[in-house]
């Protein structure tokens, strides 16, 4: 697995997708996104109907608001059949809990969910991308 | 303060933007402006919440974080708290957790105005946090700004409800007002049994179609209608109907009747 910081270092950027997360918590997900030189924001959607939509091959990871963040919401295993690529990081709506999913719904819960963590969270899971 | 945006996402609260409001609800008082400084404590549970507060409100007040709580703490270990001091109170996390840490912050800090975020739109889980002692509420999916905003009416002694909730607390004090009007019920000496009899008797009902209509002998309800005079102290069974009427007796546990087949 390529260790997060070498991935920023690498020069390639981490196309992020944001889907259920309002208020104080989307607002504040996708600015740290938008601040990130190695990350750019795909898009920003609400509901299961519209992420599916948006959705394309183009989305490294996903960030996903939902009520709880275990077991994965359904809408993941549809989501990592259809991009076997994609990490998905789903967040409590207050940001309180984390885990992320990927290929086969393989879990990994995330430790520390704060802000000064979040945006290597993602460069994890991105890097997790890799060992596929 | 910063200037505000206004084509920020939909909004969660069905409050007005706070340069829709009218200038007189802007400044009451006039010795606390939005350009204030805001003292501020944090309470969630949420390193990531707490993080995104202070950073995104900083863009809209001039901001000073107090304090920064994970949940219950104990009275020694809450910060001094300037005046005009405002607790903000996460509430994501469920209608009882949120009204017993509503409560418990107001107990700690009484002088401070909790204001309770992240609320699920449920008129019932709002009313239940106003009860338990907070000032205002914001709900799940308010935007930074719009927290910014009943920060600074809530400094000013004000705050902003939705129409659904100012709709329930109207039709509450109606209840309330109806139930300190209407004179005490004194409790009654008759049975559920004589009660029943006595709605029928109420209904002018005959002795026989009140045995039909409860299933049982007319001689016992011979003996109810023996026993409740005796009890009221009356000798005509309408004045007895009529009596018991009058002391609300026969109000809601009656069933409805179905006129006699004459």
């Amino acid at each position: 697995m390529a260790a997060p910081d070498d991935q920023e270092a690498s020069g390639a950027i981490i196309c992020v997708m944001v889907s259920d997360l309002s208020g104080v918590l989307g607002q504040l997900v996708t600015r740290l996104v938008e601040q990130q030189a190695d990350m750019s924001l795909a898009r920003q959607t609400h509901g299961p109907l519209k992420l599916l939509q948006a959705m394309g091959p183009e989305v490294d990871v996903l960030i996903l608001g939902a009520a709880q963040v275990r077991p994965a919401p359904g809408i993941c295993s549809h989501l990592l059949q259809e991009f076997p690529h994609l990490r998905i990081l789903v967040l409590a709506h207050n940001g309180g809990d984390a885990a992320l999913y990927w290929l086969g719904l393989r879990r990994e819960r995330v430790r520390d969910v704060s802000l000064s963590h979040l945006a290597r969270t993602i460069r994890t899971a991105y890097a997790l991308n890799a060992t596929v | 303060m910063s200037t505000r945006n206004r084509t920020m996402g939909p909004r969660a609260n069905n409050f007005p933007l706070f340069s829709e409001l009218p200038p007189h609800v802007l400044a009451p008082n006039a010795n606390v402006t939005p350009g204030d400084q805001v003292a501020l404590s944090i309470v969630s549970n949420s390193q990531l919440l707490r993080d995104g507060l202070v950073l995104l409100l900083g863009s809209h007040l001039d901001l000073h974080l107090v304090g920064s709580y994970t949940g219950l703490v104990s009275k020694t270990a809450v910060l001094p708290n300037p005046s005009g001091h405002v607790v903000l109170l996460d509430g994501s996390m469920g209608c009882a957790p949120a009204v017993a840490w509503t409560r418990r912050w107001c107990a700690l800090t009484p002088a401070a105005p909790v204001l309770v975020l992240e609320l699920e739109n449920d008129v019932d889980v709002i009313l239940a946090c106003i009860e338990a002692g907070a000032k205002g509420y914001t709900l799940q999916g308010a935007s930074a700004q719009e927290v910014a905003e009943v920060i600074i009416l809530l400094r000013q002694g004000r705050t902003l409800c939705g129409a659904d909730v100012v709709a329930e607390v109207f039709r509450r004090l109606v209840a309330y007002a109806e139930a300190q009007a209407r004179p005490a019920t004194p409790p009654s000496p008759l049975s559920d049994r004589e009660l029943q009899v006595l709605a029928y008797i109420a209904e002018d009902y005959s002795n026989q179609r009140i045995a039909q209509a409860l299933v049982i002998e007319v001689r016992t309800v011979k003996h109810h209608v023996h026993n409740i005079l005796e009890k009221l102290q009356l000798h005509h069974r309408e004045d007895a109907a009529r009596f018991a009427r009058g002391q609300g007796w026969l109000a809601a546990d009656v069933p409805p009747l179905a006129p006699p087949n004459c």
